[in-house]
């Protein structure tokens, strides 16, 4: 019996050292379980995840242009007199009628006999260029001779209107609308006959836009221009009338002049920036992936992440794995691709650090 | 008492017996410790396809921490999977010990009609094996809609038929003698109980405490059963999921997993010991 006791006196200091032992052993298994998440939080890469799916690539083209004036006109004095006022200043749209200046008419003489001479001749030509064009109207030699009538008409009603003011106050006013774009006419300073004057644009201003080259590939004549304002678009549009060749820049500069909408509320101020979009879409692809999936390797060669999962002995573990794909085509959000992708493969888009293939990653909380 | 010295012989055969018993432990421990390229090269024969046999060396070339950071640092759903068990068991074992204790102090020390039949059912419950009351158990669970859910481990392991019936035999073992002493001292049923019967009988309490854990810490069909989600398995279900790339996390899980184990084995050695005895089971 005593040795009974003795016996369990003796386990007792190594029962409760055992006892010991468990308890610690639970509580470094608590402390491992919070520092495991943390260890894991710290080494596992997040990563978010985007889906492939088929469609098409949006290829607009946007940008900021500025309004220059289309057709011009110059318009010189057939006087050398005094200008004693100008009324126009650059940028400024005149209509017809408009006053445009005013010679000095303290001493005229003279009459318009010959002006208006010129004018009747100059109606006469227009109308024959216009009867030759009417019997060849592919000839581009009778085109042009209608231009050069026109011009001709042109200069001819100014002269006339300009031995018209001499008569009645000097008030010389535009023969036709448009909007001025240079004056070297000074108040109080004499006119050179024939060479000094104003030049006028005629009809409406257009769309100056420069675009680098490999935009400019997306582009062709007769594409609609949306006009945008404030970073909204309006219902205004224009249509692309030219497309230079690359300058030493590789830069393109399209001209786009009015199209199937009327001028509305953009102010169309020759030299005024405006912003523009040219929308295109591209053809229809099986394989388009997000533009933050896809990554460059060495030169032209791409890949993506996706995560497979793995079974490990402690359940399924995400690992990210590399897949080459071949780029065709791209626009800002996505990029259509030649590769073995499943609409149910997850696609890195964004990760919390660098990853290789292999790579266990988690997955952010919203994926 | 004198000890009887061994005979040379006697010692050899026994100690030879007992490297044997040893094997797999060594086995596991030295496991943990050895780099996967070695590990793969010991057990791709069993774990690939080759249908070659397994090898294994005394100590490995070259001990490695690598599978115990991993698991222990880089792997929180081990972390899941170990507090899983101890939800599902440790409640268990405080179940078996609040509903046993009074039914078992009930067939071992109260006179009431029907007693033996009752301790006889469960005897009978006791005896049954899982696999025959799997079935009727998964009906009762899923219409209780406890299925997929950890009380579908808790509340079977709770009412189980096996503590009551190691807490009678202590509790019969208590001389009558006593509690009749403190009856006529005017102890009500209750105080008779709480204040001598579990006192006396708390070797039978523990012990069979001890012995539900480990049966529930090992228990591996009622898991694979009635849970279903991922998120709710215990260790035990996780362990044999062992393959060429992760048998060395698979060790060390595996010697984490026995820990607990062998610590409340430790702990109530002498206590396990009288309720094996007390119940004539040998695990």
């Amino acid at each position: 019996m005593e040795e009974n006791n003795q016996a369990e006196r003796a386990e007792q200091p190594f029962v409760r050292r055992i006892g010991r032992i468990l308890i610690w052993f639970f509580v470094a298994m608590l402390a491992l379980t919070f520092l495991s998440r943390a260890a894991s939080d710290a080494l596992k890469a997040k990563v978010s995840v985007g889906y492939m799916s088929s469609g098409s690539l949006d290829l607009s083209v946007s940008g900021a242009g500025k309004w220059v004036s289309g057709e011009t006109q110059f318009f010189t004095t057939y006087f050398a007199r005094r200008i004693s006022k100008v009324f126009i200043k650059p940028g400024q749209t005149v209509a017809e009628g408009d006053p445009l200046f005013a010679y000095d008419v303290s001493t005229v003489t003279g009459g318009k006999t010959v002006s208006e001479q010129k004018l009747v001749a100059a109606q006469r030509a227009l109308e024959k260029a216009k009867a030759a064009l009417a019997k060849q109207p592919d000839s581009t030699y009778a085109a042009s001779t209608v231009d050069n009538a026109e011009q001709a008409l042109l200069f001819a009603q100014f002269t006339h209107e300009q031995y018209v003011a001499l008569q009645n106050g000097g008030v010389v006013r535009a023969t036709c609308a448009g909007t001025v774009v240079s004056c070297d006419l000074v108040a109080g300073k004499t006119s050179v006959a024939g060479t000094s004057g104003l030049e006028l644009a005629l009809g409406t201003p257009q769309l100056e836009l420069r675009i680098p080259k490999k935009e400019a590939e997306r582009v062709a004549i007769g594409d609609e221009i949306v006009l945008m304002r404030e970073g909204k678009q309006e219902d205004e549009t224009l249509r692309v009338r030219s497309i230079s060749a690359p300058d030493a820049d590789e830069t393109v500069t399209i001209l786009g002049a009015q199209g199937d909408t009327e001028a509305g509320k953009i102010e169309r101020k020759i030299g005024s920036a405006q912003d523009w979009k040219i929308r295109k879409k591209s053809g229809q692809y099986y394989t388009c992936i997000p533009l933050e999936a896809l990554r460059q390797g060495g030169g032209d060669t791409y890949y993506v992440y996706v995560i497979r999962e793995v079974a490990t002995i402690l359940g399924t573990e995400l690992e990210a794995q590399k897949v080459d794909v071949d780029l065709l085509a791209h626009d800002d959000k996505r990029a259509a691709v030649d590769a073995a992708l499943t609409s149910e493969d997850r696609l890195i888009t964004a990760c919390s650090k660098e990853i290789s293939d292999g790579d266990r990653v988690v997955l952010h909380d919203g994926d | 008492m004198k000890s009887k010295r061994l005979q040379p012989c006697s010692f050899v055969i026994l100690f030879l017996l007992a490297l044997l018993v040893w094997t797999p432990l060594w086995m596991l421990l030295t496991g943990a410790l050895t780099p996967t390229s070695e590990l793969r090269e010991h057990l791709s024969g069993v774990l690939g396809s080759s249908g070659e046999l397994a090898s294994w060396s005394l100590l490995p070339n070259r001990l490695t921490l690598q599978h115990v950071v991993e698991l222990l640092l880089d792997t929180p759903a081990f972390f899941r999977v170990f507090w899983n068990s101890c939800v599902q068991v440790l409640p268990a074992v405080a179940g078996q010990v609040l509903i046993g204790a009074p039914a078992a102090w009930a067939l071992s020390q109260l006179r009431f009609h029907g007693r033996n039949t009752v301790f006889r059912l469960y005897i009978v419950l006791m005896i049954l094996p899982f696999q025959v009351t799997m079935a009727s158990s998964y009906i009762v669970l899923n219409w209780l809609g406890l299925i997929d859910s950890p009380f579908a481990i808790l509340l079977p392991a709770a009412f189980s038929a096996f503590p009551v019936f190691i807490m009678t035999k202590f509790f019969a073992g208590i001389p009558r003698e006593m509690l009749e002493a403190a009856r006529m001292d005017g102890a009500s049923e209750w105080a008779v109980f709480f204040k001598i019967g579990l006192p006396l009988g708390l070797p039978g309490v523990l012990s069979a405490a001890l012995l539900g854990f480990v049966e529930g810490w090992n228990a591996v069909e009622q898991p694979i059963t009635f849970l279903k989600s991922a998120s709710l398995t215990p260790l035990s279900v996780f362990l044999p999921a062992t393959t060429v790339a992760n048998t060395g996390v698979s060790f060390v899980s595996a010697v984490i997993a026995l820990l607990p184990t062998v610590l409340i084995f430790l702990l109530g050695q002498q206590y396990l010991e009288q309720g094996i005895l007390a119940s004539g089971i040998k695990e």
